[in-house]
């Protein structure tokens, strides 16, 4: 699925959660209730974009449209994806035009306030011919739900943390555990799902890939799984701190003043603070990674104390895979680097910043091309690789998402390609191409 | 918002009214039903009484304007009432009349909504359509329109207009919350006009960062003239039109930038290029006139040098545009020589040292305390120190609880035994031991089977530890607890008998002699100086117990004490110094034994007994004191009679 057609996706939950909202508080017909029902009108042409018919299903914790996964919403909208499992919806078709009480009863149906279904016949739900009886789970969306079970249980932690200072840590090693299990059964497909990113939830969604960088990192190194899990929430817990950053700095659009930086460099002690606070097992590991995690290698970092050793080697571990998905990642400050120059920036770092060793294990694992890496072909097109790649130099296996004629293609085609056809890595929001949405593709193809 | 006759108006009626309303405020919170009560009743009957008299009231966050000039609050409901509608966004207040008790608690009911609540609603405008009248109308503020609500029709007003139709339209439509591509579209389309586009593009880029940065710095104001920035990220706006850069078409990135490195003093346009990636930077580099890649690499000098910057990112240490080329090309270059050597197996013993460090065996202890060390170390605000030390404790205790003895050792000592903050920070941590050492913290130290640690940590809980257990001691009850408690705190002052003695004037007999009893148990010669502090105490009972004490504290030095109680004017006391003498072996007990009896100070009763225990003892000095007694022929008085039939039964005794 193309980054526009996710856009759409998202903008139609934006609003169809904006509106079941509404109704909840006010009446049809009350000003408040109207706008959110032109809103989301708006939302629906655009997703709607042309075609006769759309349905929107809803199974295995994702949503569909038309029979493709929409990764990024099925994340983002993850709230709303329950209150629908809730109430028991497995598809939405929309049939244009869309009738203004069609659109009203459906939020009022999302929103539990009413058992009335759209009448108008131009939003139908639960389609008996649009649900596939025989659809099994695959891997790719129990990985997809075990990401939304840690972004859930980060979310939950920061907003406990706000709140009470403190949270839970019980309810993050789950969710960890989860997301190792799946991690380890197909690392290929949680690297690729590891490119999602989230400009409004930037913290959590880089916790996340975090933790399944560094789980798939000690994978790789073979690492046993009970070391393993506490690095874990080591690396998901480790930028918890920043809850207690001041968002305007967090987000501020450029370099920072020296007065700034004195804020943004509490986050290691407050995120090692509230995990102390939180106890349970494991809470020591995960606190010393939140409090190292911005020391470096040859000393240098902060916060500054009077180490009389390196920073662990989970906290070496964290600050490599750290560093590479903020430099992938589009900031406040500053937009994205493709892979391959983040890769570059690491092993100008090894042995100052960052441990030589971890840097070339890291490196070792992703590849020239991690996947998730856009491609510029020599023919213009525009392919996505899926898989690491064993041997340097290797071609590349890669699904084409842009034809060379500059069109998404209506399905990726996998191919091998050559690494000399490569012209140059791309970034996801420039060409608009988001990798994590192949993620179905290269596990079989998962299509309702 | 100003009124031309604002200021003509009297302010005592303003004043009346405000106060009116914000009694009525605080009655609504308070009173289940605040239609019943005067206040409320009062601001109904002023609402009637000013309708339409008044102008339009501004709202600043807790306090209200006229014309331009604040009226500062005189009552505290009156600042809060302010503060409320401030959040909602309430721009001006207008009294309309036509006022209703009804209408007025339903406008309170909603601004005493959650103001999420109400934005999510649509606002508080939409939120107060179709209430009942409350004779006040509202105007809200929004960042792209304004709505009046009272119930009456809307004011199609839109508070950026004068501000909007100042800017050039790409900011406008970054205003209006255009996509970056929309944006570099509405720039495309300027080529079309008389326009230069990367003129505007860069004009506008500074409109709407200084209107942000006004905003930032005077945020009432600025939402008084109708902008409102997330408060989270009240940069987004620019970020947006910023991305739009790399939407336009590459030619015009060009000359953008080259306006851009023109004035790169000029504030806004480092936070222009701070905004771009290295990667974006190098791809455009090539294409720029020579002084602007001069430029450029100079910010990315300057850039990578900063402590704020963008370490080892950006161009630094490159001079050229041809070398920036070869940069780039060598990255994957000198990622694929990594991955070669990988191939032939040169970090198959990186990895092994890797593996045998992750899997090495974590104490978590460790981690614990050098977290805790740190954190003491590192933190310097008074407030999160306190944190720190609370937290410290609430660890201590938890280890405690699930009987973790070694680890709260080592928790407590790791810290106190070598601590990590300044002197000026010990009154904090002292404070924050104070609050966890309960009586039942110091049992489960006590009661632990790990009696060398548990000793440990009670002798370095000190003075925190004694203040709650002499404490305890005064009130406790129960003769079994009682003594629970001197044995502990007799471990407690073990190290530091002298914590001890600034309770040892206490007034109460009973506790005194609990601690001196907690003293003798301490078992350190060193409390023996704070055990003579009460040597003398008025009451038999402590005085006893410190007979005790001497001989449990050091048995040679209680001999004096012991001989000299033996003429202490309360019998239980020289009985007690005689049981204590029997047990003392030391020889010269004899001698003083036999000196006392010879100064013949002592009671009748006591000096009897002295005789009996130099029989039991049957040293050689203290048979011939007894035969010497025992010889005597001639006695006069029962007293000299009592000691020779004493010392006679003694000898036959012994016989």
């Amino acid at each position: 699925m193309s980054a526009a057609a996710e856009r759409q996706v998202s903008a139609f939950l934006g609003g169809l959660r904006r509106l079941s909202r509404q109704v909840g508080l006010y009446p049809e017909g009350h000003p408040a209730t109207q706008e959110a029902v032109e809103l989301l009108g708006e939302a629906v042409q655009e997703f709607l974009d042309g075609e006769p018919e759309v349905t929107l299903t809803i199974f295995q914790e994702a949503f569909f449209r038309n029979r493709v996964v929409v990764p990024h919403a099925s994340l983002e909208y993850r709230s709303l994806l329950q209150e629908m499992e809730q109430r028991g919806l497995e598809t939405i078709t929309l049939v244009p035009p869309i009738s203004a009480a069609d659109l009203f009863d459906l939020a009022a149906f999302v929103g539990g306030v009413s058992d009335d279904l759209p009448a108008d016949g131009t939003i139908v739900l639960n389609e008996p011919m649009t649900v596939d009886p025989e659809l099994d789970p695959t891997p790719a969306s129990k990985l997809r739900t075990s990401y939304g079970n840690v972004l859930d249980a980060i979310r939950h932690a920061s907003s406990a943390m706000v709140v009470r200072g403190s949270f839970e840590l019980g309810t993050v090693v789950d969710a960890v555990e989860g997301l190792f299990e799946h991690t380890l059964s197909h690392p290929g497909a949680a690297l690729l799902l590891s490119t999602v990113k989230s400009h409004d939830e930037y913290t959590f969604f880089h916790s996340v890939n975090v933790c399944i960088l560094s789980l798939a990192v000690g994978q790789m190194i073979g690492v046993d799984r009970d070391v393993l899990v506490p690095a874990g929430v080591g690396a998901v817990l480790h930028d918890i701190g920043k809850v207690a950053v001041s968002p305007e700095i967090l987000n501020y659009p450029g370099r920072l003043s020296a007065e700034q930086w004195k804020e943004i460099e509490i986050h290691p002690q407050e995120g090692a603070l509230a995990i102390l606070a939180a106890g349970g097992e494991g809470s020591e590991i995960a606190a010393n990674v939140a409090f190292e995690h911005h020391a470096r290698f040859d000393g240098e970092g902060y916060p500054r104390v009077s180490r009389v050793r390196r920073p662990h080697v989970y906290s070496r571990l964290v600050q490599v895979v750290d560093t590479y998905d903020a430099i992938t990642s589009r900031r406040a400050y500053r937009r994205a680097e493709g892979p391959s120059r983040a890769l570059q920036i690491l092993l100008d770092g090894a042995g100052s910043y960052w441990d030589p060793d971890l840097v070339r294990a890291f490196i070792q694992m992703m590849g020239v091309y991690p996947p998730g890496s856009i491609l510029r072909v020599d023919d213009g097109a525009i392919a996505v690789v899926v898989s690491r790649t064993e041997e340097p130099g290797a071609p590349l296996s890669v699904v084409t998402v842009v034809g060379p004629d500059g069109c998404h293609l209506d399905e990726p085609e996998p191919t091998i390609l050559p690494l000399d056809r490569v012209v140059r890595q791309e970034l996801p929001d420039d060409v608009g191409v988001d990798p994590a949405s192949l993620l179905e593709t290269i596990e079989g193809g998962l299509r309702v | 918002m100003s009124h031309p006759a604002a200021l003509d108006r009297s302010e005592r009626e303003l004043l009346e009214l405000l106060n009116g309303l914000g009694a009525a405020w605080v009655t609504f919170q308070l009173y289940p039903n605040p239609l019943d009560q005067a206040p409320f009743l009062r601001a109904v009957d002023l609402l009637a009484e000013h309708a339409g008299d008044l102008p339009p009231i501004g709202i600043g966050p807790g306090t209200f304007f006229v014309g331009g000039e604040e009226i500062v609050p005189e009552r505290e409901g009156v600042e809060k009432f302010a503060r409320q509608l401030f959040v909602h966004d309430v721009e001006t207040l207008e009294v309309v009349g036509d006022p209703t008790a009804q209408g007025l608690a339903a406008f309170f009911e909603v601004i005493s909504r959650p103001d999420d609540e109400v934005a999510d609603a649509g606002g508080i405008a939409a939120a107060l359509v179709g209430m009942p009248s409350s004779g006040l109308r509202i105007k809200q503020r929004g960042l792209l329109n304004l709505v009046a609500g009272d119930g009456t029709e809307s004011e199609p007003i839109d508070p950026l207009a004068e501000l909007v139709g100042e800017l050039p339209e790409p900011a406008r439509a970054a205003l209006h919350g255009a996509d970056p591509d929309e944006i570099a579209e509405a720039i495309v389309e300027l080529e079309d006009g008389d326009g230069d586009p990367s003129a505007v593009y860069v004009d506008a880029f500074h409109e709407l960062r200084e209107r942000i940065d006004d905003a930032r710095a005077d945020p009432a104001a600025s939402l008084r003239a109708g902008i409102r920035l997330p408060p989270e990220d009240p940069y987004r706006t620019l970020r947006s039109y910023i991305e739009s850069f790399f939407h336009l078409p590459r030619w015009l990135q060009v000359e953008v930038l080259e306006r851009v490195l023109a004035e790169l003093s000029r504030p806004g346009h480092q936070m222009f290029l701070d905004q771009f990636s290295g990667n974006d930077l190098s791809e455009l580099l090539p294409e720029l006139s020579e002084p602007a890649q001069e430029r450029l690499l100079e910010y990315a000098v300057q850039a990578a040098s900063d402590r704020a910057g963008h370490p080892l990112d950006l161009l630094a240490g490159l001079s050229s545009a041809v070398e920036v080329e070869a940069a780039r090309r060598s990255v994957a270059d000198r990622v694929t020589d990594v991955l070669r050597a990988a191939s032939r197996g040169v970090f198959v013993g990186d990895l092994e040292v890797l593996r045998s460090e992750m899997e090495a065996e974590i104490d978590p202890g460790r981690f614990e305390l050098e977290v805790i060390r740190g954190l003491f170390e590192c933190e310097g605000r008074q407030d999160r120190f306190q944190r720190v030390a609370r937290v410290w404790t609430g660890r201590f205790t938890r280890h405690l609880r699930r009987n973790e003895l070694p680890q709260a050792h080592r928790l407590l000592v790791g810290v106190l035994d070598d601590p990590p903050f300044g002197e000026d920070r010990l009154p904090v941590v002292r404070r924050a031991l104070e609050r966890m050492t309960t009586t039942d913290v110091l049992f489960r130290i006590a009661d632990a089977d790990e009696t060398e640690l548990a000793d440990e940590i009670l002798a370095r809980l000190g003075s925190a530890a004694v203040e709650v257990l002499v404490a305890k001691l005064g009130e406790e009850e129960d003769a079994a607890r009682r003594r629970h408690l001197v044995e502990v705190l007799g471990r407690v002052v073990r190290e530091r008998p002298r914590d001890l003695e600034g309770h040892l004037g206490d007034h109460r007999w009973y506790l005194v002699r609990n601690l001196v009893a907690a003293l003798g148990l301490s078992g350190t010669p060193r409390a023996v100086d704070s055990v003579r502090l009460v040597a003398d105490h008025a009451d038999h009972r402590v005085r006893t117990e410190v007979l005790r004490a001497y001989v449990r504290l050091d048995r040679d030095a209680a001999i004096p004490a012991l001989v000299r109680a033996l003429a202490d004017p309360h019998e239980r006391v020289r009985q007690n110094a005689i049981g204590l003498l029997e047990a003392v072996e030391a020889e010269d007990v004899d001698a003083l034994l036999v000196n006392e009896l010879a100064r013949d100070r002592l009671p009748t009763d006591t000096a009897v007994a002295v005789v009996e225990l130099l029989g039991r003892r049957g040293g050689r000095r203290a048979e011939g004191c007894l035969r010497e007694l025992a010889g005597r022929r001639f006695v006069f008085g029962s007293r000299r009679r009592a000691l020779r039939r004493a010392a006679r039964a003694a000898l036959e005794a012994d016989s």
